[in-house]
């Protein structure tokens, strides 16, 4: 009997641990890169679990530090994998770093383990990590700050500077383009016609008048008014007095301050008063005076065309001599 | 020469003959006026064409004495009003007053009844003054109460203004110097012509003009003047200037473009023609040449362009103008 009931106890024990769903108590394991590092070096620490699959498993919460010293750079990457029948692999991978040199205990973490009715929690292995100080090389130069990086240059920013550069130069060439063609036009002589001498003009006017036989036609206002208006234009060219805004009064005594044309005065006079009367007074003449005045016009003209001006109380040997 | 044109020629006698007068108000005036050559041509002008002088000269200048003493060589009536700014339309043409005696309202006439009339400062009387002035230098007549009277003729108008003493004064608007036919403007006499007048001023008894004429003898002067003959061709030498100071760019003065702000309105036209046939006259002659036009161009437009802020800016002077106008456009 005895042995029946040790063996039933045994069987149960055995089913109680083998074929509950709990039944496997998972294993933790820790793994670090390594033990040693130089300062500000990043290593993984690992902790795995392996547990019945449908076993849940709580890892702590992590913020920024492992324990004093140590930084945890980055978020704790959870990862799980099967490991055999029914069973799998839990594991938290965590980066981490010191910027302290000295020796650092990690101390065993806790992983809860939900049982029914309870929680239990399952420590992992402690562990160390040595943080070493980077050697420095006193013997050596002091060596200055590395400069910036430059970053490659874009196209958009070579365009930003160079356009208006390319700009000013276009211009440049534009205007020394149009200078060029000006002084080039500038040095090309033009073919300028010389005037024709004042006297020239007039006395082929007064040919025309003649020809026209004006007077003959009773056209005597247009006879003495195309005469007149002749004998100012030439004055006006000539002697440079606006001889085509005077009355005849005011031509006079300009002409009369001329010592070339005062000689001919008292053609000019006689020439102009009787031209007023015909276009002003409806004056007539007769057939030797509308002759004897175109001769005088031409007169005035021949004997003035040539003779160089001397201004009146200009006393020269020439003048003497005339 | 030359046989004239009978008509011409015949006219040219007949003025010659009327217009001898002129030589003897010139003697009479000249006993009393010393210089003023300028001013007594323009009287001369301004009387023989109808029209009305304003007359623009410091005081001192022998004004009152030109006009009074030409009112004496014709035997005309003169009057000289003072124009102050307490003046009212009533002094100057009269009213009606009430005559107890005759129980009844009787025409009071005012100063304006006169054949030359000094119409002295006109700048410092107010508006209304200058309005009831004008209107009769206008129409010729002025109306009291409900009767209308007839100016005595010949009727002439020399107004003065003083251009200096600005400060409560009325200036007369454009519109108003319009209406009188010459602007003259008299600048002190000469040094020796000042001689004579001081002389003249020392003398126990001050020199008086005689009476040569008589009104009548004016009224027919201004039917001859009438008649002295205008060619067309200064008719448009006429038109060619008062345009000139309308266009100026159509008549190649570019640079009065801006300084005018209105040119010359037909009184212009009708003005100078006037003054120029008048001109002619008193220089004995029976047709206008166009010395004659240019003799009064100055005393006919001064008054009749409107000067801008540029010209005036740059002391441009409507004389400038006329002088540059009478050298760009072409003589006939």
């Amino acid at each position: 009997m005895f042995r029946r009931i040790d063996f039933v106890i045994l069987v149960l024990t055995f089913q109680l641990f083998n074929n509950s769903s709990f039944g496997q108590i998972p294993v933790v394991k820790t793994s670090i890169d390594t033990n040693r590092i130089t300062i500000g070096d990043q290593i993984k620490l690992k902790y795995e679990v392996e547990k019945n699959k449908q076993q849940p498993v709580r890892f702590p919460v992590y913020t920024e530090s492992l324990t004093d010293g140590i930084e945890i750079v980055g978020a704790p990457v959870i990862d799980s994998l099967k490991s055999g029948k029914g069973l799998n692999i839990v594991s938290l991978q965590l980066t981490i770093t010191s910027f302290d040199t000295g020796l650092y205990y990690i101390p065993p973490q806790p992983i809860l383990v939900p049982l029914s009715g309870f929680t239990d929690t399952i420590l992992t292995e402690p562990t160390y990590l040595e943080v070493l100080g980077v050697a420095i090389d006193t013997t050596g130069t002091i060596r200055d700050i590395k400069a910036n990086r430059r970053a490659p240059v874009t196209v958009g920013e070579i365009l930003i500077y160079s356009l208006p550069v390319l700009l000013i130069l276009a211009i440049i060439l534009i205007v020394i383009y149009y200078l060029g063609k000006k002084e080039k036009q500038d040095a090309e002589p033009i073919q300028v016609k010389p005037e024709e001498p004042p006297h020239i003009t007039a006395l082929r006017e007064l040919d025309k008048i003649k020809a026209q036989k004006l007077w003959q036609q009773q056209k005597q206002k247009e006879y003495y008014t195309r005469i007149t208006y002749v004998i100012r234009w030439y004055i006006s060219k000539r002697f440079d007095i606006p001889a085509l805004e005077l009355t005849s009064d005011e031509i006079l005594s300009q002409i009369r301050e001329l010592e070339t044309a005062r000689i001919n005065y008292d053609i000019l006079e006689d020439l102009l008063s009787l031209a007023d009367l015909v276009k002003f007074a409806k004056g007539e003449t007769d057939p030797d005076e509308n002759i004897r005045h175109l001769d005088n016009a031409f007169d005035f003209i021949k004997k003035t065309k040539d003779r160089q001006e001397i201004p009146k109380g200009v006393d020269t040997l020439e003048a003497k001599n005339e | 020469m030359s046989q004239m044109n009978v008509n011409i020629q015949e006219l040219n006698e007949k003025i010659k003959q009327e217009s001898s007068f002129v030589d003897l108000i010139n003697l009479e005036m000249s006993k009393v006026i010393i210089g003023q050559k300028h001013l007594l041509e323009g009287l001369l002008v301004g009387l023989l064409s109808d029209g009305h002088i304003l007359l623009e000269g410091v005081p001192g200048l022998a004004k009152t004495l030109a006009i009074n003493t030409l009112a004496t060589t014709i035997e005309a009536k003169f009057s000289r009003i003072q124009f102050t700014p307490d003046l009212l339309p009533a002094d100057l043409i009269g009213t009606m007053i009430y005559s107890q005696k005759k129980e009844e309202f009787q025409v009071k006439k005012g100063p304006i009844f006169a054949n030359f009339i000094l119409a002295d400062e006109i700048n410092r009387s107010p508006a209304k003054v200058q309005s009831a002035l004008l209107e009769a230098m206008q129409e010729k007549h002025v109306t009291i109460g409900s009767e209308t009277f007839d100016l005595p003729k010949p009727f002439l108008v020399m107004a003065t203004q003083n251009p200096i003493e600005q400060e409560g004064t009325y200036p007369l608007p454009e519109a108003q110097m319009d209406r009188f036919m010459l602007k003259i403007v008299l600048d002190y006499p000469q040094k020796n012509e000042e001689l004579g007048i001081m002389r003249e001023n020392l003398e126990v008894e001050f020199p008086t003009a005689n009476k040569v004429l008589k009104p009548e003898n004016i009224m027919k002067a201004r039917e001859v003047v009438k008649e002295v003959y205008m060619d067309e061709k200064i008719e448009n030498y006429i038109l060619d200037i008062v345009f000139s100071t309308r266009y100026a760019d159509k008549y190649n003065l570019p640079e009065f473009k801006n300084m005018i702000s209105y040119g010359s309105s037909p009184r212009a036209s009708i003005n100078l023609a006037k003054a120029a046939k008048t001109y002619a006259f008193i220089k004995r002659r029976g047709y206008v040449i166009p010395e004659d036009v240019r003799a009064v161009c100055y005393d006919v437009m001064r008054h009749r362009i409107g000067l801008t802020y540029e010209a005036e800016a740059e002391n441009i002077t409507s004389e400038n103008i006329i002088t540059e106008i009478l050298n760009k456009v072409e003589v006939p």
